[in-house]
């Protein structure tokens, strides 16, 4: 413990904490700009400037260390008109005029809609309006006129981005979007280019940022003091009348989202202390506030499709089910909440209807063991994107070794964003377990494999001495443990995976749609492919699906739902209801218990009667008339059965997961140009897609993103055909 | 511009791949082509592990790197104090003139790119005009018009490499 004077007040200051630091925590206020409390200190903005004894200059707090015995100034006259003229020189380079203008209030009373213009010129046109660091300088220094002139630098906005726009005229250059962007994400897309007056934030080459390795987590968008970074959805929502804090139930992990409510209506996603991916900052309110929303129940009748009362859907549907009892079947997403989901088990349990299993995998999942990972460490990610799909893991991984731990890439599809790694190997589809087995222990060199022996020697030095974790998403293969001194986790990218599969159910996924005894079908958030025709299908969902159905139930989505979680770590987290449902819309577990009620049911629990089986996948060989291999990959960007990318535009762009992945030699033989429609044609069924092309590739290989019609063609040979349209 | 793998590869691999000497790399990627051809750029980010964008970053930063091709001689002005007191302004007007180009600017043929410097420390040469590494003291309007014009014919040689310590 040292003691430091600031401002007269003795202060305690511990070991390597810097002046600013020690003022904040005793409540002395000192401006700042560039400092962000989840940064290193940069010492860019020169507004946290003091003076301490025994030096003449004044020195900037933020990069100051405390010593025993300091004696600080923070508010002497001469520091005031410093930091005064200092912000006076930010403020020459910033559409300012709004800032000192007197009638600023008429403005706000009466010119609302000005804040749409495409150009920014002053405060009431920035979408960061209220919600901005240099506003609240200016009104604390008091700032009324300005004494320099201004320079604009003209420069056009950037909106060629998915998800944000980028308006480098109101920039202030603090750097805080590039230190957020190297030292929090380790995602390496901005940084300062050129210099002088000419410095500017950008990407290399000026990219967009869908061309730079962008993440798009949106950490630079919510640490910008100004607007030159603005989320798009909410650009003219101001700032938030309420935020409630819940969990993000697009993906496993589970990470604490604040929700900002203004108007009834949630207007973005912002992470809540921790960091978020891109999925939970920009996927949730275009979402819940998305067009094609359904809120309304519908019932097909005689002239089609139309609205109707819940009392007569809900009648309908408790009739069908009554009707057709165990020969019911019921397919539900895990992104409902634990209630919702244990409310469809019992209601199947009690019409004795059959419950499949919501997910792909037949492994038995298993919470990851966070606490088990220490001390020095090797991680092998085996068919796993970490950045696309686990980057908040990722995050949390990294930050839990100190960065001290060595990554280990197997994957045929290795992509550049896992340039991460310490090395990363590309083996032929297949062959992913025998390169475990080679780095873990025991084990013969995988000749099949394609790797070299360099390669494979290289992963050994890196693993040797460690103790191994190998992490992969079993959905796109099964990796066994080979030796004791490796620990293997399946991730699951869906939520509430754990507390699922406890429960015991009748069949998979694919077993229900191909069974015959299936006359009806209850669908809550799952879109399938439907081979043959039911007697009654029923439908909950937010969006319309691709098939006839009978019934509509418009369900609310997670951020209109009060319940629970289950993370990936098996950790129960709370979702709390940010807004009333929109429309007529109703919670799942609520409508599940309105069926009930209008069929006089009591929701008990049973268990279903098998528990999963491990399957190992065979693969067929290739030939001449199915001369490439088709891989699907688990897409974790989905809500409730529809990718993000058929719902939201940005995210199609974003991971073109609609698309089927080819490399150039691929597209070369079979004739087929980029963005071209092809039919993918294997042994037991066709479908048509349009084509990627990418270097990064392997030979002979076709990627798919989960698709109810690849599927049936997982890891089968295919061929392409280009199809005229 | 056809970037040569195996060139850029030699010069990394003259400094052992290693992270600390990408100014260096740099420079002598600048030597071979006269400018740093993004694909370049890319390749040395990959060789030595540094995010693409640090690389644009340093290269944007310094003045002795080129992002946009450079003609075959490099014409620079001083426009220092000394310089401009004798006459600099007029010496780059006329050359200006007879290149048609804007300092910073490269011509249409490719042959000359124009610069303008604040001072190169030879005050007692002023003004000077530098072409390829070799100074021209005590330029005239008339003989600023001849040196181009004897650079015109001229093939272009290797560029003078600029010693560094070993």
């Amino acid at each position: 413990m040292m003691r430091i004077t600031i401002n007269g007040k003795k202060c305690t200051a511990r070991y390597g904490e810097t002046v600013l630091q020690v003022a904040q925590r005793s409540g002395i206020r000192i401006p700042t700009l560039c400092h962000h409390k989840d940064l290193s200190p940069y010492g860019g903005c020169r507004l946290c400037i003091v003076d301490m004894k025994g030096k003449q200059t004044p020195l900037t707090a933020c990069t100051l260390t405390a010593e025993d015995g300091m004696v600080i100034k923070t508010d002497t006259p001469r520091l005031r008109k410093l930091r005064r003229s200092t912000l006076q020189l930010i403020l020459s380079e910033h559409p300012s005029a709004c800032l000192i203008c007197e009638r600023e209030k008429d403005c706000d009373n009466f010119q609302e809609c000005i804040k749409k213009s495409a150009v920014t010129f002053g405060c009431k046109s920035c979408p960061q309006n209220n919600k901005c660091e240099l506003q609240d300088l200016v009104r604390d220094m008091d700032i009324k006129d300005l004494h320099f002139e201004f320079r604009y630098r003209n420069l056009e906005t950037q909106r060629d981005d998915p998800f944000f726009d980028r308006d480098y005229n109101l920039c202030v250059l603090c750097g805080r979007c590039i230190r957020a962007c190297h030292e929090i994400r380790h995602a390496h897309t901005l940084e300062f280019h050129h210099r002088g007056p000419k410095t500017l934030v950008g990407t290399a080459f000026d990219l967009p940022h869908l061309e730079s390795g962008c993440q798009f987590c949106g950490a630079c968008v919510d640490i910008c003091p100004t607007g030159a970074l603005r989320d798009r959805f909410s650009r003219y929502d101001g700032p938030p009348e309420r935020t409630v804090k819940t969990t993000c139930m697009l993906c496993s992990i589970g990470c604490a989202v604040d929700l900002n409510v203004s108007n009834g209506k949630i207007t973005c996603s912002t992470p809540h202390k921790d960091q978020i991916c891109a999925r939970g900052r920009f996927a949730i309110a275009p979402i819940v506030n998305h067009p094609r929303r359904i809120t309304k129940p519908l019932m097909k009748k005689r002239d089609g499709v139309i609205e109707v009362e819940w009392d007569e859907a809900l009648e309908c549907v408790s009739q069908k089910l009554r009707e057709h009892r165990n020969r019911t079947g019921f397919l539900f997403s895990p992104q409902l909440t634990v209630e919702a989901a244990e409310n469809i088990y019992a209601l199947g349990g009690s019409l004795s209807a059959k419950l499949a299993m919501p997910f792909l995998s037949n492994v038995p999942p298993r919470p990851l063991a966070l606490s088990e990972i220490k001390g020095k460490a090797a991680m092998i990610i085996v068919n796993t994107d970490m950045v696309g799909d686990y980057s908040v893991l990722l995050l949390t991984l990294r930050r839990k070794m100190k960065d001290r731990a060595t990554f280990i890439v197997i994957d045929a599809f290795a992509r550049p964003s896992d340039r991460f790694a310490d090395t990363v190997l590309k083996p032929n589809p297949g062959t992913e377990q025998k390169i475990v087995d080679v780095l873990c222990g025991p084990g013969r060199f995988p000749k099949e494999s394609g790797i070299s022996a360099a390669e494979i020697e290289l992963a050994q030095r890196l693993v040797k001495g460690k103790k191994v974790y190998v992490l992969y998403d079993p959905s796109n293969s099964v990796i066994e443990k080979s030796s004791k001194s490796c620990k293997t986790f399946p991730l699951f990218s869906q939520p509430n995976a754990l507390r699922i599969s406890r429960m015991g159910f009748h069949c998979t996924h694919e077993e229900m749609l191909t069974s015959k005894n299936i006359d009806c079908l209850y669908l809550v958030g799952v879109a399938p492919k439907l081979e043959r025709k039911y007697g009654t299908v029923i439908v909950q969902d937010c969006f319309l699906p691709d098939f006839d159905f009978d019934v509509f139930l418009p369900a609310a989505t997670f951020a209109e739902t009060d319940g629970q979680m289950v993370d990936i770590e098996d950790r129960t987290k709370r979702v709390r209801r940010a807004i009333e449902p929109i429309g007529r819309a109703m919670p799942d577990d609520m409508i599940v218990e309105a069926i009930a009620r209008a069929m006089d049911l009591r929701l008990t629990k049973k268990s279903g009667k098998r528990k999963i089986v491990t399957k190992r996948a065979t693969l067929r060989k290739t030939n001449r008339a199915y001369p490439l291999r088709l891989i699907v990959r688990e897409n974790a960007y989905t809500y409730r059965g529809k990718t993000l990318s058929a719902i939201l535009r940005g995210f199609d762009r974003l991971r073109h997961d609609r698309s089927a992945w080819i490399n150039e030699n691929t597209a070369k033989k079979f004739g087929l140009r980029d963005g071209a429609r092809a039919t993918i044609i294997g042994r037991r069924t066709s479908f048509i897609m349009p084509v990627k092309i990418s270097s990064y590739l392997p030979q002979s290989t076709v990627l798919v993103f989960d698709h109810p019609s690849a599927r049936r063609l997982k890891n089968e040979p295919v061929r392409l055909e280009c199809t005229k349209s | 511009m056809k970037i040569n793998a195996k060139d850029l590869s030699r010069i990394v691999s003259k400094y052992h791949d290693e992270k600390s000497s990408l100014i260096a790399v740099l420079q002598d990627v600048q030597e071979e082509y006269h400018w740093l051809p993004p694909e370049a750029l890319r390749f040395v980010s990959e060789k030595l592990c540094i995010p693409l964008i640090d690389v644009y970053s340093v290269a944007t930063f310094y003045r002795a790197f080129s992002l946009t091709p450079r003609g075959e001689h490099v014409v620079t002005v001083c426009l220092g104090t000394a310089c401009h007191v004798r006459g600099a302004p007029l010496v780059l007007d006329r050359i200006r003139n007879r290149l048609r180009v804007e300092p910073g600017c490269t011509t249409g043929d490719g042959k000359f790119t124009l610069e303008s410097v604040n001072c190169l420390g030879a005050c007692a040469l002023a003004p000077i005009v530098v072409v390829d590494g070799k100074y021209h003291g005590q330029t005239t309007v008339k003989k600023a018009a001849q040196i181009i014009e004897e650079y015109h014919t001229k093939r272009p040689k290797k560029r003078v490499t600029r010693r560094r310590k070993k």
